[in-house]
């Protein structure tokens, strides 16, 4: 439990800074609508993250639903596709099959995992999920300053899915753990998310 | 035996002679604070049922049920007015903030009736605490409304979002506030610091909307 409490609280103080950044970018913009989803993203990631490791610091167990915590997830995840909407190529034809692969990747680990989780939150995430992986290739086939950001969506998008099939292989509470390396690497991944948003948004 | 719904209709009564009396926005507003007190009424019915179905004690309840709950149920009387009344942005806004207000209310009667009402210090702080509480998730569900209305996609979408967010505030207060010492009093100032910046952004957001 230590080496997992340390990963979340690196986690959360990452989003906290990369939140109050993002604030101050919204605050000094001109156009302050472009920066909400990105400081709602690490708002609801930070928030949730808050959540799971005050529970665990005060409970000294998992919550016994992970509702909570995983609803905030879910949320980030929408205001990512928020934040990718406008950059996604205007006419339809030009996107082509290749989002379609987000979505069929996403279909396929939903049938995996829900011999561990519930029907409920397997499909809340495999839609959430799949719809960003979806805008982040869509947005790809468009040359321009969105792609950095579409790159980084889909680093989110591959460390998330990698956490949670070696969460399904459980390696114990130890760095040996491929679950924390790929969680070190979503941390990571949420510092390139503002830096390239920052990049596609702004002059 | 606490009699709630007793005490509810003492509530509610006078209340709605007051909308038959009145007219316009005063009306609208009104409507919304019974709206609140009615759902935080259900809500407590909701939360009860799901904690006995799960075999979880209260205290779990309040932490890991309760806040989702209370946070879909609070914006069930907006959509209604959205949906079947076609509720101007300004007024939708407006009646998430007066539903939440009705709710806190409730609530803190509820908590007067199962607690008594001799601690007054403990009473008001909790008060603040609590309505700080639901007034800073209105705002914030309020704001999202207001600030994406413009397609509705986007509106939907940061709806369901933002309550998801609020929902997550709600139960780190209600973790914190449940435990014991100096994090219970973390947890009740917790929302009395964050009102000052959601009325501060609240504004600045109504000021962009000209309304």
């Amino acid at each position: 439990m230590i080496i997992e409490i340390v990963d979340n609280s690196l986690q959360f103080l990452v989003l906290l800074v990369c939140a109050l950044v993002s604030f101050r970018r919204l605050y000094c913009s001109q156009d302050k609508k472009k920066w909400v989803p990105l400081v709602l993203f690490y708002s609801c990631y930070g928030l949730a993250e808050c959540f799971w490791l005050l529970f665990l610091a005060l409970m000294k167990h998992t919550p016994h639903f992970s509702y909570a915590a995983d609803l905030g997830w879910y949320a980030g995840v929408l205001f990512l596709c928020m934040g990718l909407e406008p950059l996604l190529p205007e006419k339809d034809g030009s996107r082509g099959l290749l989002p379609w692969l987000a979505v069929l990747f996403s279909a396929a680990a939903f049938l995996f995992f829900i011999r561990w989780g519930d029907f409920v939150s397997n499909l809340l995430a495999a839609l959430s999920m799949g719809w960003m992986g979806w805008m982040s290739l869509a947005v790809l086939q468009k040359p321009g300053r969105g792609r950095a950001f579409a790159w980084s969506c889909l680093l989110v998008y591959c460390t998330e899915y990698a956490m949670w099939i070696s969460s399904c292989f459980w390696g114990g509470d130890s760095l040996a753990n491929p679950y924390f390396w790929f969680d070190f690497l979503l941390t990571a991944s949420f510092v390139c998310l503002f830096l390239s948003y920052r990049r596609a948004v702004e002059p | 035996m606490n009699y709630i719904e007793n005490i509810y209709v003492c509530l509610i009564v006078p209340l709605l002679l007051a909308i038959l009396c009145s007219t316009g926005k005063r009306r609208i507003s009104m409507l919304f604070l019974l709206a609140g007190m009615t759902v935080c009424l259900f809500s407590s019915y909701i939360n009860s049922f799901l904690a006995q179905s799960q075999q979880i004690d209260a205290r779990l309840a309040a932490i890991e049920i309760s806040p989702l709950v209370e946070e879909c149920m609070k914006l069930l009387p907006v959509l209604f007015g959205l949906l079947v009344f076609d509720l101007h942005k300004r007024d939708a806004a407006g009646g998430i903030l007066m539903t939440s207000v009705g709710f806190a209310t409730f609530e803190n009667v509820c908590f007067l009736s199962a607690n008594g009402a001799s601690d007054l210090p403990q009473l008001l702080l909790r008060g603040a605490a609590t309505g700080a509480l639901h007034i800073v998730c209105g705002y914030l569900v309020g704001l999202g409304l207001l600030f994406l209305w413009d397609m509705l996609w986007l509106r939907t979408l940061s709806t369901v979002a933002l309550v998801c967010l609020v929902s997550i505030y709600h139960s780190i207060y209600n973790l914190l506030v449940s435990q014991g010492g100096w994090v219970r009093w973390i947890g009740y100032f917790l929302p009395l610091v964050t009102l000052i910046p959601a009325i501060h952004i609240s504004r600045y957001v109504l000021r962009q909307q000209h309304l």
